[in-house]
């Protein structure tokens, strides 16, 4: 196993008085892609958020280190800054901020700086890569973005901020077939040219059609109760969720 | 003259008095002279009976003004080339300025109000302004007050048949502010415009009363606010769209647009539409109060930090006003002075 990355032991975490993750373990190595699928209520978003940081997520119990380090001890801009990274479920529409400007914060904040002409190529590039008009740069922060297009700003930032570890939220609901194949696309790119690591939370399995996975772990009320490789991907495809949510 | 207290931006009609949005009463010092302006003015002396406009601020100011003495003065329009003034304020001061667009004229104004932050007191100001037949008049406010200086700006204005009317404000964080602004639609076809981009931070007030009367018919009007309220700040808005018997066919719209960037915030609005002609369009909402916090864990995960990301969203409800300004000269100094100021670089 490559080194290790993030570890997560015994974490039980609740928002306001209901306990959604009641005893979660998951280590991911250095480069490597593991999926979390569950059915809906698992508490998979929960996993996102709470790596993040975000408030109302309260750790009640358990421990997360990412690099060694206690990531619980640190703020969400914090846990950026050492790698970490989310795809939003549900972009946040930011009015008066254009998504150029907000990239390159980001970038600056992470430590990727560039100056503003490297900035402005490699934002054109990604752009053209994931097949979206570079007019998009210059507009508000998924202000009027279709659900497609937000997602696929998602993965623009994903490109271009290069986070050591990448969380992506069900980056492929709600898309069309071209733009999950899109994303998935940026996503593989991800991989292939920064070499991060991934946890992709998904109930679905297109986006994972192209990808290289290394470990799959089913979440089912708030516990990991199944892992495999990637063929687990394919009997869930064909089996549902149903005989893990009995067990 | 001795200190007092005056009452302004009262509304009318007020509403249940446990609300405290009827009125605000601010304490006045004593005398307030005519301030100074970083370049001097071609003014005129104005006849105070020609401007007998009604002001947002309205009769407890203009009582005090008259009291003390202020002067309207007439500043002359050199073609369409843009009125600068820039103010920046010592002590107490007072200044009623008038500007007229005659029939066909543009007049694009442009004010600059500031102070430092140990400058203590109070600065008025008032702004009458005509506008004729046909005639279009931009003005662009920026007001950025030190940490002691209360800022009374209040705005009257009179549109003729198809004359456009439109005011664009910029507040920034600083000290309190007490804000009024009136149009009087006279003319059949008249139009005007108020945006505001404001930020209250650190315990600061905004005060706000703005009315548009819709008194011909077919006249447009729209106000919309935009701004981010941080740390124990209070802004109350009043906002009113008055249609008057014989409007017919007028269209008046306010809408708010305010960010809560934590919960120590205090964001009163009072958007009032009076009618007594039938045949109209008024409107009023959009995001009231919108809470913030979804947007700045957004931000915050990219790794901006908190005080960077509430830097970047109060930045953008300023320019989001500042945008609107037509003048390009006028528009690039605004901007300018929200860049500096709220520099997240």
């Amino acid at each position: 196993m490559s080194k290790e990355l993030l570890n997560i032991k015994d974490l039980c975490v609740r928002i306001e008085e209901k306990e959604i993750l009641k005893g979660l373990d998951l280590s991911i190595g250095e480069g490597e892609t593991h999926v979390i699928m569950g059915p809906n209520g698992a508490g998979k978003s929960t996993l996102g958020n709470t790596l993040m940081g975000k408030e109302e997520y309260q750790v009640t119990s358990g421990e997360i280190t990412f690099m060694g380090e206690n990531l619980l001890d640190l703020a969400t801009d914090e846990r950026a800054k050492k790698g970490l990274f989310m795809t939003f479920q549900n972009p946040i529409e930011v009015p008066g901020v254009r998504l150029s400007e907000f990239t390159r914060s980001a970038c600056e904040a992470v430590g990727n700086k560039m100056s503003l002409w490297n900035f402005k190529k490699a934002a054109q590039e990604q752009m053209k890569f994931l097949g979206m008009d570079p007019s998009y740069l210059d507009r508000e922060l998924n202000l009027g973005f279709s659900g497609g297009e937000k997602k696929k700003a998602e993965i623009f930032q994903l490109l271009m901020l290069k986070p050591r570890l990448a969380i992506l939220d069900e980056t492929d609901s709600g898309l069309d077939v071209d733009a999950v194949r899109i994303v998935s696309e940026g996503v593989r790119a991800y991989q292939e040219q920064v070499g991060g690591s991934l946890l992709i939370i998904t109930h679905s399995t297109k986006i994972l059609e192209s990808l290289k996975v290394d470990r799959v772990h089913v979440l089912v009320d708030g516990k990991v109760v199944a892992e495999g490789d990637e063929s687990l991907v394919a009997e869930i495809n064909e089996n549902g969720f149903e005989k893990y949510m009995k067990a | 003259m001795t200190a007092e207290t005056i009452k302004i931006n009262s509304l009318v009609p007020p509403t249940w008095n446990r609300l405290k949005v009827n009125d605000v009463t601010v304490d006045m010092p004593g005398e307030l002279t005519s301030g100074t302006f970083s370049k001097e003015l071609d003014t005129a002396e104005a006849d105070a009976a020609d401007w007998n406009i009604e002001t947002g601020c309205g009769e407890g100011l203009s009582v005090f003004l008259e009291k003390n003495g202020t002067k309207p003065v007439l500043v002359k329009n050199d073609g369409d080339k843009l009125i600068s003034i820039r103010k920046t304020c010592e002590g107490n001061t007072a200044d009623v300025l008038c500007f007229e667009a005659h029939d066909g004229e543009t007049v694009n104004i442009l004010t600059d109000i500031s102070s430092d932050d140990s400058v203590q007191g109070a600065c008025v100001l008032r702004i009458l302004i005509k506008a004729g037949r046909d005639a279009k008049v931009n003005l662009a406010q920026v007001i950025r007050p030190g940490k002691e200086l209360a800022v009374i700006n209040d705005i009257g204005t009179s549109a003729d048949e198809k004359a456009q009317i439109n005011i664009i404000q910029v507040f920034t964080d600083g000290s309190d502010i007490y804000s009024g602004c009136r149009t009087d639609l006279k003319g059949r076809e008249a139009s005007a415009e108020n945006r505001v981009g404001l930020v209250r931070t650190d315990g600061q007030t905004l005060d706000m009363n703005y009315v548009m009367k819709h008194l011909a018919p077919k006249t447009k009007a729209e106000i919309a606010v935009s701004g981010a309220l941080s740390r124990n700040a209070s802004k109350t808005f009043r906002g009113t769209i008055d249609f008057v018997r014989g409007c017919a066919e007028s269209d008046g719209a306010e809408s708010e647009n305010m960010l809560l960037l934590d919960d120590t915030v205090v964001n009163k609005t009072v958007p009032l539409i009076l009618c007594t002609e039938e045949n109209v369009a008024g409107s009023h909402g959009a995001t009231i109060g919108r809470p913030a916090e979804d947007m700045l864990f957004y931000m915050m995960s990219r790794g901006i930090s908190r005080e960077k990301a509430v830097r970047i969203l109060e930045r953008a409800a300023l320019e989001a006003a500042a945008n609107h300004i037509e003048d390009e000269e006028a528009r690039d100094y605004v901007l300018g002075i929200i860049a500096e100021r709220y520099s997240y670089d």
